[in-house]
This record gives C-alpha cells, sequence and structure tokens, in this order.
C-alpha cells in the first residue's frame, strides 16, 4: 500500500535570473512502514525532495501525494494540519526549541491543533517516547544541556509525538559521530518496527544507506536507483529508473 | 497556552534586550503615571483647600441695599435660603455659614492688616481640625467667644503673646468703622493660607457684632455635598428654588455669577442707583466648579502636556519594539520554520511574537507603575510647608491622585500599542515559507 508517491515532479529555483531545476521528472513510490533511504551526493536533489514529501515546499510541476492526497491542491492551512497530523521531522541539527525543556520539546505537538490527548493520556505517551529514546534522566533538561546525539533523540522522538505515518529525517547523522550515527539510525529502525511508521531519510554515508530497505538513489535531480534491499538479496534487482533511464 | 508559554521563555533568550524594551516601557508608563498622579493629585488637592478655604462645595452669598442706597454683603432673608436647602437635604453632608472682613489688627503701636473670617466652629469642626496651630489649641479656641486665630507672621510682627487681647478694627457692611477687643488664643502657619491669603479667624457672633450684623445673619453660606459629582445638578437645583422665592444673580457662562471679591465681601461698599435697587436679599449662587475655572484649565494644559508625552514616548517604544522584532524575526528563522513544519498554522507564530510583545509590554508598565507608586509615596513624605506652593499642597505634602481605571486603561493603551507595533513583524515571520526558513539548517 502505497504511503507516498512521486509522479514526475519537477523542482526550478530561480536563482538571480537565471534558473535552477533541482529536480527533474522523478518519479516512484513508498510504501507504508517503508524504512526509506534517499542517498546522493550534494547538490542531487535529496533535500528538495524530502521537501516536498514533507509538504513543506512545492513541486514547479507533477504530483507529490500522501495518503493518496495531491498536495498541490491543498491550501496553506491544509497543509500546515497534514504536516501536524501525518508527517513528522527531525533535522539535521536537530532544531529543538531551545526554551522547551524535553519533556515539552517532544510534548509540544501533541498541543498543536484541535484534539488535543487529555493530559494523562498525554503524559504517558510523551514519557513513553523519552524513555524509548533513552532520554528519561534528562527531560527536565533544556536542549542546550544535552549532547548531540541526545538532541537527535529527542527530535526523533518529538517527530513521533503526534504518532505520524510518515517520518521525515533530512541528514539525521550528518553533525554526528560516526558510532553516534549508528545508534540514531538503530533508534529510527527500531521506532520503525515499533510503532510501524514509515522514515524517509536522506543522506550521504553508504553504511547507513545500507540500513535501509528502501533505497532511492539520486543523482544531478533524477533518480539514478530504486530498490528494495530485500529484493535484491532475492535476486530481483532493483526497483529502478535506472533501466528506464538506460 | 503553548505558544504563550514559548513566547513567555522566549523574553528571557536575549535578556539584555529584553530589559532595555521592558525598560524603556518602564521609563515611559513611570513618568507617565507620576505626571498623571501629579495632576490627578492636584484637582483633588486644591478642591480641598478651595473648600476648605471658602468652607463648602456651594456657596450663596447675599446683598442687599441699605437704606442709604448702598450695597451691603449680608443674608438678611435667611429664612428663604435655609428653606432652599431642603430641596437638596439629602444630597448634603453639612453647611456653614460666614461672615468676614477685612480688618487692621492693632496691639499697642503696631498695626496689621488681616483679613477675618467668621464661622461657627462648633459646625465646621472639620476645618478647625485642619487648620496646623503654631501655638494654641482648637479646644481653646472653641472654649472663648472673643477668642482669635492669627497667622504666626502677623503675631511675630505685633509682637504678641498667646492670650494677649488685641483692637480689631474693620467697617461695618454699611461702611462705618467700628472696633472690638479680641483674644489672640492660637497662632496658625501662614503657609496653609489659601489664594495666598493669610487667614485669620473669630467666632462669627463677635465678627458679626463688629460688622453690625444681627447674631443669626450671616453673608455667605456654604454647603459641602456627600457626593462632588451631584455638584452641578445641586447647584442647579439650588438655584432653581431661591429663585423661585427671591432675587438671584443669573448663573451665566464663564464666570458665573457676580464677580469672586463681592461675593465673598472682599470688595468696597457701593452705591446703587435708584433706578437699580431691589427689595430684600439678592443672592447669588456659585460653587467650587465656577471657582477653579482658572486652576482647571491650567491643570487641563497640565494634563495635555503629560498626554503629549506619553504619545512622544509611546512613539519611541513603538518604533523600537518593531526595529527589535524585525531582527528576533531574523535571529528566529529556523525556529519559525521548524515550528511551521510541525504544524503551527501562521497564526500561531503571529501569536508568539503578539505574546512576546504583550509580556514585555505589561512587564514593562508594572515595573514603571510600581517605580511611580515607589516615587509618589517618597515625595508625599516630603514637606513643602516652606515653599510658596501651598497651595497646590495638603497641609504642606503633595498629594498624588492615581485612578485605577485610568491606570488599567493606561496599561491596556501601552500593551495595544506594542502589539499593534510588533504585528507587522509578527506577520512577515507568519507569512515565511517553511522550507525558505528551514533553509538555513537543512
Amino acid at each position: 500500500m502505497s504511503i507516498v508517491q512521486l509522479v514526475d515532479v519537477h523542482k526550478t529555483y530561480p536563482l538571480g535570473k537565471t534558473e535552477v531545476q533541482a529536480v527533474k521528472g522523478v518519479t516512484f513510490t513508498i510504501e507504508k512502514g517503508d524504512f526509506v533511504s534517499i542517498a546522493g551526493p550534494s547538490g542531487s536533489g535529496k533535500s528538495t525532495i524530502l521537501n516536498m514529501i514533507g509538504c513543506i515546499d512545492t513541486a514547479t510541476s507533477g504530483q507529490v501525494l500522501i495518503n493518496d492526497v495531491d498536495t498541490a491542491g491543498l491550501t496553506d492551512r491544509q497543509i500546515t494540519k497534514l504536516r501536524h497530523e501525518v508527517l513528522g521531522f527531525i533535522f539535521q541539527s536537530f532544531n529543538l526549541i531551545p526554551v522547551l525543556s524535553v519533556f515539552e520539546n517532544v510534548e509540544f505537538p501533541l498541543l498543536l491543533g484541535k484534539d488535543a490527548p487529555s493530559r494523562s493520556e498525554r503524559y504517558r505517551w510523551v514519557e513513553f517516547l523519552i524513555e524509548d529514546v533513552g532520554l528519561s534522566k534528562w527531560k527536565d533538561h533544556k536542549p542546550n544541556e544535552l549532547s548531540g546525539g541526545q538532541r537527535q533523540r529527542v527530535a526523533i522522538a518529538r517527530a513521533l509525538a503526534t504518532k505520524p505515518s510518515i517520518v521525515m529525517a533530512d541528514e539525521p547523522t550528518a553533525n554526528l559521530d560516526s558510532v553516534t550515527s549508528q545508534a540514531i539510525i538503530e533508534l529510527m529502525k527500531k521506532m520503525n518496527r515499533e510503532l510501524e511508521t514509515t522514515f524517509i531519510f536522506s543522506t550521504h554515508d553508504p553504511d547507513i544507506i545500507e540500513i535501509a530497505d528502501h533505497v532511492i538513489k539520486l543523482h544531478d535531480g533524477q533518480v539514478l536507483e530504486d530498490y528494495k534491499t530485500d529484493e535484491v538479496e532475492r535476486g530481483l534487482g532493483a526497483l529502478t529508473q535506472d533501466k528506464e533511464m538506460a | 497556552m503553548q505558544l504563550a508559554k514559548i513566547a513567555l521563555r522566549n523574553t528571557t533568550r536575549q535578556l539584555k534586550r529584553t530589559l532595555l524594551l521592558g525598560g524603556a516601557i518602564a521609563f515611559g508608563f513611570f513618568v507617565f503615571t507620576v505626571l498623571n498622579g501629579f495632576t490627578g493629585g492636584l484637582i483633588e488637592t486644591v478642591q480641598f483647600n478651595f473648600a476648605s478655604a471658602l468652607g463648602g462645595h456651594i456657596y450663596i452669598s447675599g446683598t442687599e441695599v441699605s437704606e442709604l442706597g448702598s450695597e451691603i454683603s449680608v443674608i438678611g432673608d435667611t429664612e428663604a435660603v435655609l428653606g432652599a436647602l431642603g430641596t437638596i437635604d439629602q444630597l448634603i453632608a453639612s453647611y456653614n455659614t460666614r461672615s468676614s472682613a477685612n480688618t487692621s489688627i492693632i496691639f499697642g503701636a503696631r498695626e496689621e492688616n488681616q483679613r477675618l473670617i467668621g464661622a461657627d466652629f462648633g459646625q465646621e469642626d472639620k476645618v478647625l481640625g485642619a487648620m496646623n496651630f503654631v501655638e494654641g489649641t482648637p479646644e481653646a479656641f472653641l472654649e472663648r467667644p472673643d477668642g482669635l486665630l492669627l497667622p504666626q507672621d502677623v503675631i511675630e510682627k505685633l509682637g504678641l503673646e498667646i492670650g494677649e487681647s488685641v483692637i480689631v478694627k474693620t467697617n461695618t457692611i454699611s461702611g462705618q468703622q467700628n472696633v472690638a477687643d479680641l483674644v489672640v488664643v492660637g497662632s496658625l502657619n501662614p503657609q496653609d493660607a489659601g489664594f495666598g491669603i493669610t487667614l485669620g479667624f473669630a467666632h462669627i457672633e463677635a465678627l458679626n457684632t463688629l460688622l453690625d450684623m444681627e447674631p443669626n445673619e450671616f453673608q455667605t453660606l456654604n454647603i459641602y455635598l456627600d457626593d462632588l459629582a451631584l455638584l452641578p445638578a445641586a447647584t442647579g437645583t439650588l438655584y432653581r428654588e431661591l429663585k423661585n422665592v427671591a432675587t438671584v444673580e443669573p448663573r451665566t457662562g464663564g464666570s458665573r455669577g457676580p464677580n469672586f471679591a463681592r461675593a465673598f465681601g472682599l470688595g468696597r461698599v457701593n452705591r446703587v442707583a435708584e433706578d437699580e435697587r431691589w427689595q430684600g436679599t439678592k443672592f447669588s449662587v456659585t460653587n467650587l466648579e465656577d471657582r477653579m475655572e482658572g486652576v482647571m484649565s491650567m491643570i487641563g494644559v497640565m494634563e495635555n502636556i503629560s498626554l503629549i508625552i506619553f504619545l512622544v514616548i509611546l512613539v519611541i517604544i513603538m518604533v523600537g519594539v518593531m526595529n527589535s522584532y524585525r531582527m528576533v524575526m531574523i535571529e528566529r528563522t529556523v525556529e519559525i520554520g521548524t515550528m511551521r513544519a510541525m504544524g503551527v498554522q501562521r497564526s500561531g507564530i503571529r501569536s508568539v511574537f503578539i505574546w512576546e510583545a504583550f509580556f514585555i509590554a505589561l512587564g514593562g508598565a508594572l515595573a514603571g507603575l510600581v517605580a511611580a507608586f515607589a516615587v509618589m509615596a517618597g515625595l508625599e513624605l516630603f514637606d513643602f510647608s516652606s515653599s510658596s506652593w501651598s497651595f497646590f499642597l495638603k497641609q504642606g505634602h503633595i498629594q498624588f491622585g492615581v485612578g485605577f481605571f485610568d491606570t488599567v486603561v493606561n496599561m491596556a493603551l501601552l500593551c495595544v500599542m506594542s502589539i499593534a507595533s510588533v504585528y507587522l513583524p509578527a506577520r512577515s515571520a507568519a507569512q515565511l515559507r517553511p522550507a525558505e526558513a528551514l533553509r538555513a539548517s537543512f
């Protein structure tokens, strides 16, 4: 069952008097529960694609469908509501709210919107998430009192707070050392299994790419490879746009 | 409320900037509150001083034409005026009757001019209690029907001791010279005088005798009301009632009624032309507002000046707040993008900025208010009795009057203006496209 579909998506940015084509006719599908890695070198269009899937940017042409809903037809209010209810975000620089504690940062998304859970329900869920990312002892600390790895754990817990269908992570390990990076990806994988949340993360680290069960490799704004690792292992080959490109 | 909590905590992020902004707001509100408190207190003080000096809030004076055709200041028709009082009986706190005269006080070879007020101090216990005695006591004055209270400087000039007799010389109401022996039983602080005139006091019966008036006659009847808000209505009712039974000078616009000096027996004895003479007492009804017109216009000017200062400070604060929040918006661009990505609507982003401005404005205004109250309380402790501004002082002290409702309105105005000045940066922040806002971190 597809949860994200990109159909012939193009994205062009104005750059002075010229235009830069960041994404050139990308098409792929992501299934519910996938642990997806969007890989590629700098400038390949990873962040632009994540932004469009995350509904924080719009495609110049083509379709971006989330749960079969074309995001191009939604108003800003509807898109914001969609982001709140369906999507979670993990950022490279963690982007925690500095004036809130760990607990409050994780709780914050739950307080938005009209259908906020009750106080006790909210408290239990936030406690569970914080415990699951191993930060129970740090729940009353402010972000500036945490290490990079701990901050990213908070960001993961926050991204999962509203029980979103999809969690987007743009280079979540770029600011972390290799050991911490591995731990963060493993935590994301664990959450993916436990909560059946679809994780889509971008990276250019080859070690991390291979942890994903669905890899989409980009180059110069186009899909170079699109494959599921278990199918490769079973010898079924890539899902692939590279064949078409060939 | 989470957004309000974030806004409140945001105020501590750049503490120096918050303190500067809050400090500017506090200073503006401090200046405005002190000035407003001063003018507010001034109105109350001047009202009090006028009422004390004139013996009430509404003043009924009377003039009659003597057998020789002179205008004399006296209320002979006491029944008419006392009857009219009955119509506003429920509004009256108290009333008193007074006579007054410009006299010469003679002691040995020395002579000093002195204005004397004759009153029934048994009734006017408030006035007597408010007097600032240098020597003697109110009780001693009440015990002696021929007692006299004089300003301390007059006593010094005459070389008098308390308990000594003096000769009091004045003209009767019909213009004849008359003298009486009175005993000085107390001295008053001359700085407590109203209108810059140092007053002496005697019992009304003693002064009436000197003025050749009957003991039950008087020159003015003064009324204290329970509620000053009812002053115009009560004055109007009295005027109409008196007009039904006697001759009354019209209450015209501007200064209203006869000139101040004549109403209080300060004028000369004038001859009335044959065709202008009247029978009985011609009344004149004036009130505190009439008497305070000049002072009120001065206070009005002061209030306008304080309002202009407040507006200028407000504009400076608004510009400061607006510029600061433009900087804040740039500093928090990534954070705004993060919040938008998490599902905060544009209105939510706006409200964070607006709450923040509100908290700074409220905090600043409260700090300014506290500082203003502290300074006003401190200034009220100082005794300025020796200054020449005694008419603007209440027993030598500056009085401040800060109205609760006015303060709340001013604080609300300050908060609204601060919110208005932050609105444009807040709207710009809300309009940021999440992807562009986050690009710095992505």
